[in-house]
């Protein structure tokens, strides 16, 4: 089990192969759809297509694949926003999204100290290409959807959204070619790769007391003096315990033999809760 | 932590909130901070997903109108006050600080805290009780700070003065301001008021260094007792909850005896005893976020939906530390939870 993983989650192509090539992803064959990763990096991407169709399978089967404590999902790609409030090339990080379909709301936790500036974010079903004068806010096609597909999976605060600005709303797809777009993605490789590594921080604030190693001792000792469920949750409260308390120790090894009888089994399970204490 | 943003970094401001005193000063006070208008607080603060733990590390302000209800029966969780009129309201939910065995954590999803700016609503319902009380013939009381710890917030928020200035003079009422802060300089210009009590939770340092290292150290919350104590307030202490730690005996008795060889006794109003319990849900909540406080993973009895000390075992020891308090005050000024 790899102890944490990234997610970078694209729509575009053209927002992809820019962060394929940085992050020397390899695409994973076990996916139909885009999935490339780099399990040295412990970092993914999944691209999941213009508009909201496909996230929640392409996102939900990628989760169920991911053999991880701790997963954060980051969707990166291009906006719209209006001339009057946002340059061409600019990045945001996202903390508001609102759906247009349903007015619904949904905010990111923005906890993470980064200097990228912060905007909203509305979700459109089609593009805008009338100046969006009505919008206040930057304009995309999936970001409400990734949200509300990620956060049903994990905790909201390992979920983000970085947006660059891309149009003012006013073109259609025929001036979204693919090495424009990448270029916009590139300019601003370094700040999204510095974000990228602030919020992994975030991601490691939280995680089991246990660790895969302690958890095998207790593994074993469930397996060897024939615990019982009730045992196996109060062995491990105080096995929580005694790791907050000596946090590099090694649990004790225990040297009984194993049980010969329920009363048997119960001094031994006393013994090992008192050796945890001692 | 440097990678993190800090405290109140952002303010959510729910609609209704907009317009109101407090949300104006509060504005004022953080106008570097990035606002964010809100439909409903439930929309940030009851958000599936969120990490108390980790939001308290960063904490954002929402500013919120409160519904009804405004006022609520008191918990059988605390001490009996002898009076039936006691009641709770919730100017604020969570607290700056985040000690570790607090119940908020576990009542509420997310770290961040609430301010209701409305306070003139909870107001009225106060006066109503008082108006309508359950025994007439004995005094109402409503803790403020039930739920947060206000005066903590005072530099921020002057809700304490506030709150002090409404209830001054209202006759057989009363309100708690329950504390760990050490702002009492902040509300010490303010005349004493028999309509208010202020009541300090002090523990010995070990359990201070140990359990509540985001509150203010012992020695300066002593010290804002006794300037509260010196300028003539009523003032409560609470030894609750005690911890049981390895040793607690000795810890609490050299603790509480020179305690009150610094504070005067004679003009301390009453004294609150009880071990850590919490309210079953709460408990389990938090312990399956894996808390990093061993108090979690101790052994407990449920008594009435109630985590809590064996039964045994606390009435020993609350009746241990009861006694060594007998020593400086008369029975009837110690309240206790068995």
């Amino acid at each position: 089990m790899t102890d944490q993983m990234q997610c970078i989650i694209t729509a575009l192509k053209a927002e992809s192969d820019p962060f394929i090539h940085h992050l020397e992803l390899i695409r994973d064959p076990a996916f139909k759809f885009p999935c490339f990763r780099n399990d040295d990096l412990g970092i993914a991407l999944v691209g999941v297509g213009v508009g909201k169709r496909n996230i929640r399978t392409r996102i939900n089967n990628f989760f169920r694949s991911v053999d991880s404590n701790s997963i954060q999902f980051i969707n990166i790609g291009i906006a719209g926003g209006r001339k009057d409030s946002a340059r061409l090339g600019e990045l945001f990080l996202i903390n508001k999204i609102i759906d247009e379909l349903n007015s619904k709301s949904c905010y990111p936790d923005v906890l993470t100290n980064s200097p990228i500036k912060e905007n909203s974010i509305t979700t459109v079903k089609k593009q805008i290409v009338d100046g969006g004068e009505q919008y206040d806010t930057l304009v995309d096609m999936e970001a409400s959807e990734i949200f509300d597909v990620c956060s049903a999976l994990i905790s909201v605060h390992n979920i983000a959204f970085l947006k660059i600005v891309s149009d003012h709303m006013d073109i259609g797809d025929k001036n979204f070619d693919h090495e424009s777009i990448c270029s916009l993605i590139i300019r601003r490789m370094d700040q999204i790769m510095e974000f990228i590594e602030q919020f992994k921080l975030i991601g490691q604030l939280s995680g089991p007391i246990l660790s895969d190693i302690d958890m095998d001792w207790i593994e074993l000792n469930r397996e060897k003096y024939l615990l019982t469920e009730t045992q196996i949750n109060q062995l491990l409260n105080s096995a929580k315990r005694y790791r907050l308390k000596n946090s590099s120790a090694l649990f004790p090894q225990l040297d009984i033999k194993g049980p010969t009888s329920k009363t048997d089994r119960k001094k031994i399970f006393q013994d090992i809760r008192a050796q945890l204490k001692a | 932590m440097r990678n993190l943003k800090p405290k109140f970094s952002h303010i959510y401001v729910e609609k209704d909130a907009i317009g109101y005193p407090l949300t104006d000063i509060a504005l004022s006070k953080f106008h570097r901070s990035t606002v964010l208008e809100i439909d409903h607080y439930k929309d940030i603060f009851n958000r599936p997903g969120q990490d108390f733990q980790i939001q308290k590390s960063s904490m954002k302000l929402i500013l919120a109108k409160k519904k009804e209800p405004y006022i609520y029966p008191a918990s059988e969780m605390v001490q009996d006050y002898n009076t039936p009129n006691v009641y709770y309201n919730t100017p604020m939910l969570n607290c700056l600080y985040n000690c570790d065995y607090c119940y908020l954590q576990g009542m509420y999803d997310s770290g961040n805290l609430v301010v209701f700016v409305n306070e003139d609503d909870m107001m009225d319902a106060i006066d109503n009780k008082i108006a309508n009380p359950i025994d007439p013939s004995k005094p109402t009381v409503v803790s403020i700070s039930y739920n947060t710890d206000l005066l903590a917030m005072e530099n921020i928020f002057p809700l304490t003065r506030r709150w002090i200035n409404y209830i001054n003079g209202k006759g057989n009422a009363a309100i708690e301001i329950r504390t760990k802060s050490s702002l009492f300089h902040a509300i010490k210009d303010i005349k004493p008021s028999d309509n208010v009590i202020l009541s300090w939770t002090l523990s010995p340092e070990i359990i201070c260094a140990r359990y509540e290292s985001t509150a203010p150290p012992l020695n300066k919350r002593v010290e804002a007792l006794k300037n509260a104590l010196d300028s003539g307030w009523q003032i409560r202490i609470c030894f609750d909850p005690i911890i049981l730690i390895d040793g607690w005996f000795e810890t609490y008795s050299e603790f509480i005896n020179k305690l009150f060889q610094e504070v005067d006794v004679s003009g301390i109003r009453d004294i609150t005893l009880g071990v850590f319990r919490m309210n079953k849900d709460y408990f389990n909540k938090i312990r399956k976020r894996d808390p990093r406080s061993d108090i979690f993973f101790s052994d407990y009895a449920i008594e009435n939906n109630i985590i809590v000390v064996d039964k045994e075992k606390r009435i020993s020891a609350i009746d241990k530390l009861e006694n060594i308090l007998r020593k400086f005050l008369s029975k009837d000024k110690i309240l206790t939870w068995k």
